[in-house]
């Protein structure tokens, strides 16, 4: 397979969209991601990224309605679904086709609007990617899966609620200096635990994960345009490659997996996605985790290979994962507080590093990165997409 | 004794829960059904709030089992204050109602509860 | 005053008076909830005004009814209301406001947050509970929910009685109540806050200082259109 590159980049503001619909979002991100590229209108593959259009928007067909919107006739289109790894799924469909030669240029939107519904039905709406019979119909919430899995993993490693919250900490901080970032406010620990007002500042969701170990309620696009060496090298832009990409699955269920706390398809996703570019984890620079809980962040930095099992709270508590820090985790802020459309999250990532590698970044920019990481994680684990991206030259 | 089943693979006889034709364990077809029951070992679980709106509780608790046949399900527990490694019985009631039709679940109770 | 205005008015009495607390917010931000002086009602309209125009989570309809409320109190054409407010430095971040019925029952009437994301809703409704239960040592309160999200809040996290008999003064929609037994069992989790206010605290919590309108419907809507302009 031949190399990718990543030749433009765009994004909305994540938050929420008002009276903009999602093809308008989607629009939104294309447009800034065609313009960066500099390719005018001759892109000959788009892949739109979505889980929810037709639940929350019923729309269906969102790849046709990007190239008209756009007006990218005769470009090929097609519509991406894979729950919340949607956008990851996307952007390596596209890799694969224009590695494979098929094409030589592809643009890539991921978009949601959530805010259509209120907050419960949009949580309801992410619940329906949970296994139907074994459950979904017991009233099981992406916010339960992960509390299930945090009171194991916290009571396996150490965890405490306070390495919970500095995750929330560092990536509200993050978030303030990434103006594309749904929330911006830093939060403290004594706010969200250690005052008797945390009890309503800082609620239970699904015990033992709080409010603000969950991540916002979404909406947003982003979008990469995606060409050979060639057409990349005509364009004079920074040389950003995908080096590697990795896609596992695991069981629908999470009661099926043997161990609860482990995140299998993480750890092959991401040893895919290292192989692929022949690097190690050690390598890389800088990385955006799926942390739609806390948990997560601290769960894949481990499983991704940047620490060892059962050690990444303390790299956390360290500031290692802090910019500036050894391997800085979600300088954007995460899904955290960057926010979290779900078909939008795996095409932002790429977007976050594809900035901080093409020296893009402003003032969050992570010191000449030269590796980054994504992953994007699917379910509650049952489908993840990483990318590792360098920077040539 | 429950209305919900388990498989049992016919080659290598991997239990699972939903039931699976093609065994996670061996990859061979065929698998005989088998109930879920008898006691259950409590291996996590959560109190879930933000509920969907089929529900006008303030939480549920939910939580993963394993039977002594191996197989592991989720379901709703009617324990006060559950803890991890506990012993469960099980009983199938209403979990659900999506808009007018109610869905049973299974339900898990410490050893002598009256059943709800 | 005119022989008219007496009739037009209603009876003026003193409700007791909500003791100032403070509360840390997530941010570790101190805010006040005090309660506002008739007085200070002007101060409060514009902000309330500005809210009409957002639509999103209802913003229009609390803001349009709690704007008349307030100018009704201003000028006397509401019985026993009161408002209590939230400020972080001076600045405002949430209202709520009610009215005593009887003395056995207090109607409350809306919450309006104009601060997201850090409870600040939450915080005033517990408020305003804990100023009719507590303060004006009312039986219950009646309650309505015109948003969703007031609705999932109240009527959930407080596990409030319907009350289908009670024609709420804010249009007749179902009504509910929180007694005082729901009060105090709800009370450890949901009514948090300090007294009395450090002197330094309340000094600045002295004047209200509203928000410029723009700021405030940022804040409110979060709105991604923004970022470019
Ligand atoms: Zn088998």
């Amino acid at each position: 397979m031949r190399d990718t590159y990543i030749i433009g980049v765009g994004m909305t503001k994540f938050g929420r969209a008002g009276d903009w619909t999602l093809i308008d979002v989607l629009e939104y991100a294309a447009a800034r991601a065609l313009e960066d590229a500099g390719l005018g209108e001759n892109v000959e593959s788009v892949f739109v990224a979505n889980m929810g259009a037709g639940i929350l928007n019923r729309l269906s067909g969102l790849g046709s309605a990007m190239v008209d919107r756009l007006c990218l006739f005769p470009a090929a289109a097609e519509t991406v679904e894979n729950g919340p790894a949607s956008g990851g799924s996307a952007v390596k469909i596209g890799a694969m086709a224009v590695g494979s030669g098929a094409v030589d240029t592809a643009l890539v939107v991921g978009g949601e609007v959530m805010r259509a519904v209120t907050g419960w039905e949009a949580t309801d709406f992410v619940a329906t990617l949970t296994h139907p019979e074994a459950e979904y119909i017991y009233g099981v919430t992406l916010p339960a899966l992960a509390g299930m899995f945090a009171r194991l993993y916290m009571d396996k490693y150490g965890v405490t609620p306070e390495h919970l919250a500095m995750v929330a900490i560092k990536n509200h901080e993050n978030a303030m200096k990434n103006p594309d970032a749904h929330i911006q406010q830093t939060v403290t620990m004594e706010g969200l635990l250690h005052r008797p007002e945390a009890v309503v500042n800082n609620p239970y969701v699904a015990e033992p994960l709080r409010m603000f170990d969950c991540c916002p309620v979404s909406d947003g696009a982003a979008a990469v345009v995606l060409c050979s060496r060639e057409v990349a090298e005509r364009s004079g832009k920074p040389l950003v490659r995908i080096a590697g990409f990795g896609q596992a699955t695991d069981t629908h269920a999470v009661h099926e997996r043997e161990d609860p706390t482990e995140l299998a398809a993480v750890r092959t996703a991401a040893e895919r996605a290292f192989a692929m570019a022949g690097r190690k984890p050690a390598d890389v620079d800088v990385a955006e985790l799926h942390d739609a809980f806390t948990i997560l962040e601290i769960a894949q930095s481990e499983e991704a290979g940047f620490f060892e099992r059962g050690t990444g709270h303390i790299a956390l508590e360290k500031g290692e994962t802090r910019p500036g820090g050894r391997l800085p985790i979600n300088v954007s802020g995460g899904l955290k507080a960057r926010g979290h459309p779900v078909g939008a999250t795996g095409v932002a990532q790429v977007v976050e590093i594809a900035r901080h590698l093409r020296g893009e970044a402003g003032e969050r920019q992570i010191e000449k990165p030269r590796v980054g990481f994504t992953c994007n994680f699917g379910g509650f684990g049952n489908n993840v997409v990483c990318f590792v991206l360098e920077r040539e030259g | 004794m429950t209305a919900f089943t388990a498989s049992v693979c016919r080659s290598c006889g991997a239990v699972a829960y939903p039931p699976r034709r093609r065994c996670r364990a061996c990859g061979k077809t065929g698998s005989d059904p088998v109930p879920l029951e008898g006691k259950a070992t409590l291996v996590t679980f959560t109190r879930v709030y933000n509920l969907s709106l089929a529900f006008e509780e303030r939480y549920i608790t939910v939580g993963i089992v394993e039977f002594q046949s191996g197989a592991r399900a989720l379901g709703r527990l009617a324990v006060d204050e559950p803890e991890i490694g506990m012993e469960l019985s099980c009983y199938v009631a209403p979990v659900r109602t999506v808009g007018y039709e109610t869905y049973e679940g299974l339900w898990f109770e410490r050893p002598g509860s009256p059943a709800a | 005053m005119s022989q008219l205005e007496e009739i037009l008015r209603p009876p003026e009495k003193d409700l007791p008076p909500y003791p100032a607390k403070y509360i840390v917010l997530a941010s570790g931000e101190r805010m006040v909830i005090r309660q506002a002086r008739r007085e200070e009602v002007p101060i409060l309209l514009p902000d309330v005004a500005a809210l009409t125009t957002v639509d999103r989570d209802y913003y229009d309809i609390v803001a349009a009814r709690t704007y008349a409320e307030l100018l009704g109190w201003l000028r006397h054409r509401v019985r026993d209301e009161y408002c209590l407010v939230g400020l972080v430095d001076g600045v405002l971040v949430g209202l709520v406001n009610g009215r005593s019925l009887s003395p056995r029952i207090g109607v409350s009437y809306h919450t309006i947050a104009m601060r997201r994301g850090l409870r600040v809703g939450a915080h005033l409704f517990a408020a305003k509970m804990e100023y009719h239960i507590e303060y004006l040592n009312q039986q219950e309160v009646y309650i309505v929910a015109e948003s969703p999200i007031g609705f999932r809040r109240w009527m959930i996290e407080y596990g409030l009685e319907k009350r289908p008999q009670v024609h709420h003064e804010l249009g007749g929609v179902m009504s509910w109540a929180l007694t005082r037994d729901l009060y105090f069992e709800a009370k450890d989790r949901l009514v948090v806050g300090e007294r009395p206010v450090p002197d330094d605290l309340m000094e600045k919590a002295k004047v209200i200082t509203p928000v410029e309108e723009d700021v405030l419907i940022k804040q409110v809507t979060a709105r991604i259109r923004q970022a470019e302009g």
